[in-house]
This record gives structure tokens, C-alpha cells and sequence, in this order.
């Protein structure tokens, strides 16, 4: 149960393929990164996870069954919860509202209430924006509605596309020491990064892509060390 | 022009403004949510009105209570609208899907037409000729009913819209798709009831209107038009702005009509469609705003 499995996943957008044999595990509770540069097709395997994407070959299995071409809203309902790239809030709805619109389906709206406070617990900053339309809020905020949006929907797998991006570093820290306090709780994460420090310092295992393809993968701590990966991705 | 003449002519135009916003609402509401332009609105408010005709005529029900039977049945049209036509279309490009919405407005038309023929069809019951004063000033017993049942509806529409699942699901839609969609959002369901909602509607407001208003297979054209430049005067996807856009219309034509000439007030909505386009093109109150 809660393990995703990709096998030869191939997608892309026209006649082309974005991505190509993309293979990849996350096993319940793991901490993954994917990391690559701008135009790698990261964002395009997340969509073919979330079902914003049709796949055109290869599989995307979940719970043990083949997701196929299930939509990306019962996708969210049966539990991959994703935090998309470029947040994709209602900016003219409130901050609750944001919260509240992603609970109104099954176990989800049963405990409405109790996501509303744990999201606020996590994040205090936006209890007192609550009443605030999400489109007045600063990117940090937002960002950060972003991810509590998706924790209403009862996610055992959270998706997250490039979480950092644009924010200050304290607001960046800040989001991640989050992120590590649900993982402690079982929750299953696939980290999309460019900053790859960042998220390989955050994760337990990597994988690599280039070009629409993974090159490399294995633990964070060994991609770290590894000379390539210094080369290519930290400068190093 | 003396201020009792002044006062008639604000009071009516109020009232027509008050039916053309339940006719605009579900017009604004399915752009809103689906980005559809739908051009067969008015004929659905002609069929509704035709259901009030003949819910009186052969079956004898006061068009009050035909508001019962025939909003069910453009709520059912709606969802079927949804399933067999609007949803193929929703694949093509939006001229396209003008191009279908349109062709299904004159569909409905010639329908109607073989149907019902040409004829001017009214309901006309022992309080169609009957009036209230209101001070100074008189209002007609059907037209102050229809005005009456738009202001209790456009209130139940805002606080369905404001308080209730279903409302907040509509107005996240019409912000981001996708993002509803990653929020477990049925998208296709959500389409399927902003249709119904939107022409459930025309099932309230037909009724009431034929007993106000001559019913004929063409009659929804004018409204589609209307709705139409209440929905852009008042700032495309707005509530509020079609409150205003509706009550600025109504009053508008209803004082050119006194001032001026009747065939003068009819052209009064599309000059100030035009005016409205050229100094404030994003609507009077843009769906930003006052949402």
C-alpha cells in the first residue's frame, strides 16, 4: 500500500516526447528527490502522476493498481496530493477557502475541521492571514497555502514542484522543516527541485534526469559525494 | 418631465432590471465556470416561458407553481445539454464552440417554430390586469411577482454561491481548473451542474415572464442580447457586476422610454454596451472585484 511505481512512462506535450522510459519507486514513507536542470522534464513527470497528463506508454501503478487514465481529481482522492508548480491557487478566494475547497469530497470533509487546525498549526502565519484573499498573500504565503491545500486531501504521497522557487531562504527553511515533520509521520514525499542541495540534503533517495531520461539514482547522501553530480548540478 | 413620471420610469425599469438579472445570472454563471459562451441561453428561457403556457393553458396551473414543474425540467435539460453537446465541444477551439451554441440557438428557434407556430402567446389570468400603487407610483401585479421572485432568487444564488460547498466548488473552477482539479475536484461534475443551475434559472423565470410578456419562438433572441450586455457592461463572471449591469439596463431603457421614444429604448442597452467597451472595456465591476 501507498507505493507508486512508474514503469517506461513516456509523455510529452505535440508529436514529441518530454520524457522517456522513466522508471521510478517510492516506497511508502520515503523521502524522494527529483532533481535535473530547467527543461529536464520534471514537471512532466509530475503531471503524469497527478493525472494532469496522459501517459503515452509505459504505467503509473499506486496501492498495487494501474492508475491508467484516471483523473487527476480521484487521483487526489486516493491520496497523491500534489503541490503544483506555480501553486495553481484561487486568488480571489480566502485563505480558508483555498483550505476548505480541498475537502469536500469522502474522508476529507469528515475531517475538515481537524485539517483546518492542523494546517494552521503547521503554518501560524496563515491563521492570521486566514481571511485574506490568497492572491493579496506574499509568495512565501502562498506557497505555503499551496502546501496546506494539499494536506486537506488526506495525501499519503505529496507531490511538490519546485517548492522553493522564487522564496526567501528563512522562508524556504521554514517550509521545509514542515516538510520534515510530516514525513515523520509516515507521509510519502517526491521532491521536484532545481535546487538540488537543497533537496538532496531533504530526501533519502534521488534520481537524476537529463534530457527527458534518468541517468542516476541512489541514495541522497552517495549523489551528494558523487563527482558528477558535483559537476554538473553544484558547481563544484 | 414631471417627478412622478420620473419616479414610473425608475420603478419599472428597476423591475425589468430585476428579471433581466435571473435571466443574466445563469448566462454570467456557466461563462464563469466552463468559459462557454452560450449563445442558446435566450431559447431556453423562450422553452421555459413556452412550459409556463402550457402548464396554464391545458393543465390549468397558476405559472407561480409552474415555476415547480418547469425548473426540474431545464435542470434536466441542462445536464443532458452538458452530456450531449457541450462536452464534445468543450475539445474545439472557442470559435468553434460559438459556432455550436449558436447553431443550437437556431435550432431551437425553427423547433419552436414548427411546434408552436408564430404566434404571440400570453397567460392571462384574473391578476394579469391588476396593479399596487406604491406611493405615487404603480407597478403591475406580474411584473412586481417576477420582479419579487428574481430578488428572493438572486439572494439564494449569492448565498448558495458564498455558503455552501457547491458554491465555493463553482467559484474555485472558474479560478483554476487544474487546481481544483489537484484538489479533488470533480471538474466534468462541476460543468455538468453550473449548466442545470444555469438554466434552472430560465425554469423560474419563463413562468413568471409569460404572464408579463408575450411568448414567441423568437423571443429568447432579445434576451440572449440583453443577458449578453448585462454580463459585459457588469464585467464578464461577476455577480455583483450583473446586479448592476442588469438594474442599469432596465433603468436606462425605461427612462429613454419616457423621455423619448420606445424604439429609441431599445437601442439603449447596445449604445451603452458600446460606451462601456470603449471607457471601461474590463466591465464595470471586473469578476476580480466583487467576487
Amino acid at each position: 500500500m501507498s507505493r507508486l511505481v512508474l514503469q517506461g512512462v513516456a509523455a510529452g506535450y505535440g508529436k514529441a516526447n518530454v520524457i522517456r522510459g522513466i522508471d521510478l519507486t517510492i516506497e511508502r514513507g520515503r523521502r524522494v528527490a527529483l532533481v535535473g536542470s530547467n527543461g529536464a522534464g520534471k514537471s512532466t513527470i509530475v503531471k503524469t502522476i497527478n493525472g494532469l497528463l496522459p501517459t503515452r506508454t509505459g504505467t503509473v501503478d499506486w496501492d498495487g493498481a494501474t492508475l491508467g487514465a484516471m483523473k487527476a481529481s480521484d487521483r487526489t482522492r486516493a491520496g497523491i496530493g500534489t503541490v503544483p508548480e506555480g501553486r495553481m491557487l484561487f486568488p480571489e478566494c480566502t485563505v480558508t477557502e483555498n483550505l476548505v475547497a480541498a475537502s469536500t469530497f469522502g474522508a476529507a470533509r469528515a475531517h475538515r475541521e481537524e485539517g483546518l487546525a492542523r494546517v494552521y498549526e503547521l503554518f501560524p502565519r496563515l491563521r492570521e492571514r486566514a481571511g485574506q484573499r490568497a492572491g493579496t498573500l506574499s509568495g512565501g504565503e502562498q506557497q505555503m497555502v499551496a502546501i496546506g491545500r494539499a494536506l486537506m486531501t488526506r495525501p499519503r504521497l505529496l507531490v511538490l514542484d519546485e517548492p522553493s522557487i522564487g522564496l526567501a531562504p528563512k522562508v524556504v527553511a521554514e517550509i521545509f522543516e514542515v516538510l520534515s515533520a510530516l514525513t515523520r509521520e509516515g507521509l510519502s514525499l517526491l521532491l521536484v527541485e532545481q535546487n538540488v542541495q537543497l533537496s538532496l540534503r531533504s530526501v533519502d533517495e534521488a534520481y537524476v534526469l537529463r534530457q527527458g531520461e534518468i541517468v542516476l539514482r541512489g541514495p541522497a547522501a552517495a549523489l551528494l559525494d558523487d563527482p558528477q553530480v558535483r559537476a554538473a548540478y553544484l558547481g563544484q | 418631465m414631471s417627478s412622478t413620471i420620473f419616479l414610473q420610469a425608475l420603478l419599472s425599469g428597476l423591475t425589468n432590471g430585476a428579471i433581466y438579472a435571473l435571466v443574466a445570472v445563469g448566462l454570467t454563471l456557466v461563462f464563469g465556470v466552463m468559459r462557454i459562451v452560450n449563445f442558446a441561453h435566450g431559447e431556453f428561457l423562450m422553452l421555459a416561458m413556452y412550459g409556463g403556457y402550457l402548464a396554464f393553458t391545458f393543465l390549468g396551473v397558476d405559472p407561480i407553481l409552474a415555476v415547480f414543474l418547469v425548473a426540474p425540467v431545464l435542470m434536466l435539460m441542462g445536464y443532458l445539454l452538458f452530456d450531449g453537446l457541450i462536452r464534445p465541444a468543450l475539445k474545439v477551439p472557442e470559435i468553434n464552440q460559438m459556432a455550436v451554441t449558436l447553431g443550437l440557438s437556431l435550432l431551437l428557434q425553427y423547433l419552436a417554430l414548427v411546434v408552436f407556430k408564430a404566434d404571440n402567446l400570453l397567460v392571462t389570468q384574473e391578476r394579469s390586469t391588476a396593479s399596487i400603487w406604491l406611493g405615487p407610483v404603480l407597478i403591475q401585479m406580474p411584473q412586481a411577482i417576477a420582479a419579487l421572485a428574481s430578488v428572493i432568487l438572486l439572494g439564494l444564488f449569492y448565498l448558495t454561491l458564498r455558503k455552501t460547498d457547491l458554491g465555493l466548488i463553482m467559484r474555485v473552477v472558474s479560478q483554476s481548473r487544474d487546481g481544483a482539479a489537484l484538489s479533488g475536484i470533480d471538474i466534468s461534475g462541476t460543468y455538468r451542474w453550473a449548466m442545470a443551475i444555469g438554466l434552472g434559472t430560465l425554469g423560474i423565470a419563463g413562468p413568471l415572464m409569460v404572464s408579463a410578456l408575450y411568448v414567441n419562438p423568437h423571443v429568447g433572441q432579445l434576451f440572449t442580447l440583453k443577458a449578453f450586455v448585462i454580463v459585459i457592461v457588469g464585467g464578464m463572471g461577476s455577480f455583483g457586476g450583473v446586479l448592476i449591469g442588469a438594474l442599469l439596463v432596465g433603468v436606462a431603457e425605461s427612462l429613454a422610454a419616457s423621455w423619448l421614444t420606445a424604439s429609441v429604448a431599445a437601442a439603449v442597452p447596445f449604445a451603452l454596451l458600446i460606451l462601456v467597451m470603449l471607457l471601461r472595456p474590463e466591465g464595470l465591476v471586473p469578476a476580480g472585484g466583487s467576487r
